[in-house]
């Protein structure tokens, strides 16, 4: 569990893949090493796509956690 | 034709090399579907998203999302009006569009007045420019939307976005606006403006043809007017036309102030010659497109294009969406222009890449042709 606040988050939810990935990838490139994007996604496809498709990118991801709602909550450090 | 002096600039334009660079870079080296969901969609989605960021960042949309990559400026006025009449029909039936708009706006309208909405045409001044008060009374209950153009493909005159989208907005309307000409000859930000809806090409700004983009204002609801896929946020299924899309963020990054204030001064001089030599200049010459002269004279304007043409200059009669019919400018005649006014009109367009010697001689040969009598 990642106790660090966000420093930026991004609600992808209902955004296609690989479109979500590629906007996560695009705000963590312009953001400082170290620093936390937090990003909503769905359930379904984007869970199964978006950490693997970060993580290629060379970032990594500090919390994934399922909303009662369903969608996911991912940290992940820049 | 190495020689040749392209004045057609607002019928289309060359490709600016770094718009090239890009496209040819992706074309050779990268195979992905930005819909695929392997690393290899994943690195095209990951162009198109920077090309939609860029351009969002050009036009001063607040976020990415509000821009919707289409075929073209056509395509994207056609996407607004029947988009958001078909969307919003449980509101309203009417709409107003002025009467010097793009075809493409136009033949829209006549569409959806065969689908049972009502289109009013508003008129404009002798320079160009919506006429504010019939503009203001053509407003009534049920209107769903105004769409006027920032600048006219045909005169250049540009209206006042502001105080047009402001009239639109306290009656309730949404305000589109045919920004394909003036992207990359005028700086905007719709943070700024009141404007939901705003349409764009890349080929009018030295990107390729094949691609263009609508702004839709985070709220501004649209129906699609092609299904089969949730691409373009559903707006647009098809593909993603991931080069088009890059090279048109890399021309409009490449277009530069300093090339505006130089095609200013090229335009005005242009201007200033004409009326020397005793032409007419038609539109507005304080608030007019950097690359655009209208001109008119006492005599056949397809002969003078022909006559040019023959030499290797090339100039338009019109738009290009109509110069090829025998139908006179509907843009000169909604200014009240005479019939020989417009019979005898040409249209000059300059780019960044026109220089002073081309209008030398674009002008001399203008004045060959005057004296071998065939004005």
């Amino acid at each position: 569990m990642s106790e660090k606040a966000p420093d930026e988050t991004m609600d992808l939810r209902g955004v296609p893949c690989p479109v979500n990935a590629a906007r996560a990838i695009m705000q963590l490139a312009l953001m400082d090493t170290g620093q936390v994007l937090e990003i909503l996604i769905d359930d379904g496809e984007p869970i199964e796509n978006v950490p693997e498709s970060v993580e290629s990118a060379d970032y990594r991801i500090l919390l994934r956690t399922q909303e009662p709602e369903g969608h996911w909550r991912l940290r992940i450090s820049a | 034709m190495t020689d040749a002096i392209y004045l057609d600039n607002a019928s289309t334009t060359a490709l600016d090399p770094k718009a090239l660079a890009v496209m040819e870079a992706q074309w050779r080296g990268k195979v992905g579907n930005a819909s695929s969901i392997h690393a290899a969609g994943l690195n095209a989605a990951l162009e198109l998203e920077k090309a939609r960021a860029a351009l969002a960042g050009k036009v001063g949309a607040a976020n990415p999302d509000e821009i919707v990559f289409t075929a073209g400026g056509s395509e994207s006025n056609s996407l607004a009006l029947l988009g958001y009449c078909r969307a919003n029909k449980d509101k309203g039936r009417h709409l107003i569009v002025s009467a010097v708009e793009h075809p493409s706006v136009l033949e829209t309208a006549r569409q959806l007045g065969r689908e049972g909405f009502e289109a009013s045409v508003c008129g404009v001044d002798s320079l160009g420019r919506v006429d504010q008060k019939e503009f203001e009374s053509l407003f009534r209950s049920g209107t769903l939307l105004a769409s006027v153009m920032h600048a006219n493909n045909e005169v250049g005159t540009m209206n006042d976005l502001r105080l047009l989208g402001d009239i639109a907005h306290a009656r309730g309307a949404v305000f589109h606006t045919d920004a394909v000409q003036s992207l990359g000859k005028e700086s905007f930000s719709f943070r700024e403006l009141p404007v939901d809806l705003a349409s764009f090409s890349a080929h009018k700004l030295h990107g390729p043809r094949g691609i263009g983009a609508l702004y839709v204002r985070a709220g501004t609801k649209l129906e699609p007017l092609t299904f089969g896929g949730g691409h373009e946020r559903g707006l647009r299924p098809g593909t993603s036309n991931v080069e088009g899309a890059m090279g048109f963020a890399a021309a409009a990054a490449a277009s530069q102030e300093s090339e505006l204030a130089r095609m200013r001064e090229l335009r005005d001089g242009l201007i200033a010659r004409l009326k020397h030599e005793g032409f007419q200049v038609n539109g507005c010459l304080e608030r007019r497109l950097c690359n655009n002269v209208n001109l008119s004279f006492p005599g056949n304007g397809k002969k003078a294009q022909a006559f040019l043409s023959k030499r290797g200059i090339f100039v338009s009669t019109g738009s290009a969406c109509q110069s090829n019919k025998n139908t006179p400018s509907h843009v000169l005649v909604a200014m009240g222009l005479s019939a020989q006014e417009v019979h005898g009109s040409l249209r000059v367009t300059l780019s960044k890449f026109t220089v002073q010697r081309e209008l030398d001689v674009f002008m001399d040969t203008l004045l060959e042709f005057a004296k071998v009598g065939e004005l």
